[in-house]
């Protein structure tokens, strides 16, 4: 046995890539067995015949994927994306400020940083159905509303797409506020004291420092927001009472209702393509921020 | 030109910067000398308008103007950080250009302005116009730095320690080109150091600064020679302090005497009279070294052995240790001396000489 510890210490010490094999062998496994094996029965199924009562039959077909393009099909997908863009947007337009907040809070900011996390100690669930409450037409906001007398019928806010984005925003906000947080944490003070003693005032130091130098964090900010809300659908199914039907509500509709696997697979093929291009496009904007840019 | 008049400022109700008064004289290259701690910093952000002084808390004037209450950027000063504080996302020409945009220029002008600006910390236009800061050496940021501050024509340059971060080598160097910019330039430069030798060789005035107050402001060879106080003494290169009662008081000269009886005479500040209690500071090289136990008329003398020889390379130090137990250095003429070489060894007894005039009584 140490005689085996030596001899594996000394091969880590050897080889610096083999030393990364060891370190990432356990997460290698893990993915492997939960993640890229269904991922790869998810591909061929999306190519299989389907079988009425769900599951797939032997063979190859290409009718699913072909399904993808009708208009249907697409219209759901669009709304799904505009949906998420539009949320990530107003999660980054809530979450912002508060991470500008946390940061200048010097005896709060644990206080601050503990109430941003203190959603995740309930489910997700939970605080959807606690949404219901809420918003709906007899639910906490329209009896207040009716008893200070603003309104005399209850407003219609449960079951509209403004629910679901309510949803959405509130149940992501979380994960936007905390990497603009950390990039703001980052960013030194003096550089903004540079700024200002060379001629900006607040506004301009936002726009020229403090906002081009916190991007990353915005960027992984939506991107964590972004790609949960377009695969989303317990939001819309419950907010928008499956009156505003995402590629999510699709996906799982195929799967479950429909028995229809093959398709409910080419759906979220679909799903990871369209994500996988906003990762890209990403990755692009990455590599030109990072090379130097030409002198004035 | 610069005039700080009893400025105050208290963080938590302790002074940080307490009562500091001082001018500065158009185009001064004036330093604040002090540990870490003892307002320095404070007090240039005061100037830079950073930070304001307390209500009642004093004034500062530029040019006969208060400024107190100003933005930084309607003071007429530039400013370089510590650390250079150059923006990561912006290569050297968008740095140096920033202040310049701020101010609407004209693009032509700006490249211009900036192009100049490069030349004249002598750094070319072509090579570094567009590396990022990450891409420079700390002397080059450092020239980027200096160059964003003075393009837009300041007539106060403020720098906070702007050396701390260079390798000792280039250190030295830079010591000297900022000396050479201040007079090429013509404009006042404000230093903030805790570096003793580099407030030395480059200001034109020092003030020294400890506990939130300004202790002693001199030229650096006066401040070097005649340091009033204690703190000044041990700050500014090093001393060895004895303790002594004036008995009396003539020509600047005061006649010192030692728990033992014996008589000193050193240089006396006005404040000291006759009956205090006095610190005495003698530097290690106002000292000599004889051997044995002698007296030289009109020299102190006192009486000890050689404890340890230290060579240092450029000088040879000798620490002795006096009669009453305490150890005292001394800095050895260096002619051409040798550790070997030296006339005493380890334990040999030797008399420590000083010139009344090497003398400094302190002030209390």
């Amino acid at each position: 046995m140490t005689r085996f510890r030596t001899m594996l210490r000394d091969a880590l010490h050897r080889s610096p890539r083999f030393e990364a094999v060891v370190l990432l062998l356990p997460a290698g496994v893990w993915l492997a067995i939960f993640f890229a094996i269904p991922l790869g029965i998810v591909a061929t199924y999306a190519f299989r015949p389907r079988h009425i009562l769900g599951g797939v039959y032997p063979g190859w077909t290409t009718v699913h994927v072909v399904r993808l393009v009708e208009p249907l099909y697409l219209v759901v997908l669009q709304r799904s994306v505009l949906l998420s863009l539009v949320a990530t947007l107003l999660a980054l337009i809530v979450s912002y400020p508060i991470a500008l907040v946390i940061v200048r809070a010097t005896r709060w900011r644990a206080l601050l940083l503990f109430l941003v996390v203190l959603p995740f100690w309930t489910s997700f669930l939970v605080r959807t159905y606690a949404t219901i409450f809420l918003i709906r037409d007899t639910g906490l906001i329209n009896h207040l509303l009716q008893a200070v007398g603003v309104i005399r019928q209850p407003l219609r806010m449960l079951y509209t797409p403004g629910a679901v984005l309510f949803g959405l925003v509130t149940g992501f906000v979380p994960f936007m506020v905390l990497p603009i947080y950390a990039s703001l944490e980052k960013l030194d003070p003096a550089l903004l004291e540079a700024a200002e003693a060379l001629g900006a005032p607040e506004w301009r130091r936002f726009v020229r420092v403090t906002w081009p130098l916190t991007l990353p964090g915005v960027v992984a900010g939506s991107m964590l927001v972004f790609v949960p809300a377009l695969g989303s659908f317990l939001t819309s199914d419950l907010l928008g009472g499956a009156k505003v039907e995402l590629i999510g509500n699709l996906v799982q509709n195929q799967f479950t209702s429909a028995r229809n696997w093959p398709f409910g697979s080419a759906l979220s093929l679909l799903l990871l393509v369209v994500v996988m291009i906003g990762m890209l496009a990403r990755l692009r904007l990455d590599r030109t921020r990072t090379r130097p840019r030409r002198g004035t | 030109m610069l005039a700080l008049d009893r400025v105050t400022r208290c963080f938590n109700g302790v002074p940080a910067v307490d009562q500091v008064s001082f001018d500065v004289a158009s185009g001064e290259f004036f330093s604040l000398l002090g540990p870490s701690g003892c307002g320095k910093t404070t007090t240039l952000r005061l100037i830079a308008g950073f930070d304001d002084p307390e209500r009642d808390g004093g004034s500062i004037r530029m040019f006969g103007d208060v400024v107190i209450g100003k933005r930084p950027y309607q003071r007429p000063i530039g400013m370089v950080f510590q650390n250079y504080a150059l923006f990561p996302h912006l290569n050297v020409a968008d740095n140096i250009a920033f202040g310049l945009e701020e101010r609407r220029i004209a693009r032509r002008e700006i490249r211009r302005r900036v192009d100049s600006a490069l030349e004249l910390m002598r750094l070319d236009p072509a090579t570094y116009s567009a590396r990022r800061p990450a891409e420079l050496s700390g002397g080059q940021r450092q020239r980027v730095a200096l160059a964003r501050a003075l393009v837009l024509e300041p007539r106060i340059l403020l720098l906070d320690e702007p050396l701390a971060a260079l390798d000792p080598q280039l250190r030295k160097q830079m010591r000297l080109e900022l000396r050479q910019l201040n007079r090429t330039l013509g404009i006042t430069f404000l230093l903030v150091t805790h570096d003793q030798e580099e407030a030395l060789v480059m200001s034109d005035r020092i003030a020294v600064m400890s506990a939130g107050r300004v202790v002693q402001i001199g030229a650096p060879g006066e401040i070097y020679r005649r340091p009033r106080t204690a703190i000044v003494a041990e700050f500014i290169g090093e001393a060895n302090i004895f303790q002594g009662t004036v008995v009396a008081i003539a020509d600047g000269i005061a006649t010192v005497t030692q728990s033992d009886g014996s008589h000193w005479r050193a240089a006396v500040p006005p404040a000291v009279t006759a009956g205090d209690r006095v610190d005495i500071a003698v530097r290690p090289e106002w000292h000599e070294l004889a051997s044995g136990h002698t007296e030289v008329p009109g020299t102190n003398a006192l009486p000890g052995h050689v404890r340890e020889i230290i060579f240092l390379g450029e000088s040879v130090h000798a620490i002795v240790t006096l009669r009453d137990g305490r150890d005292a250095r001394v800095a050895l003429r260096h002619t051409g001396a040798m550790p070997g070489t030296l006339p005493w060894r380890v334990g040999d007894p030797v008399t420590l000489l000083w010139h009344m005039y090497d003398a400094q009584v302190l002030e209390q």
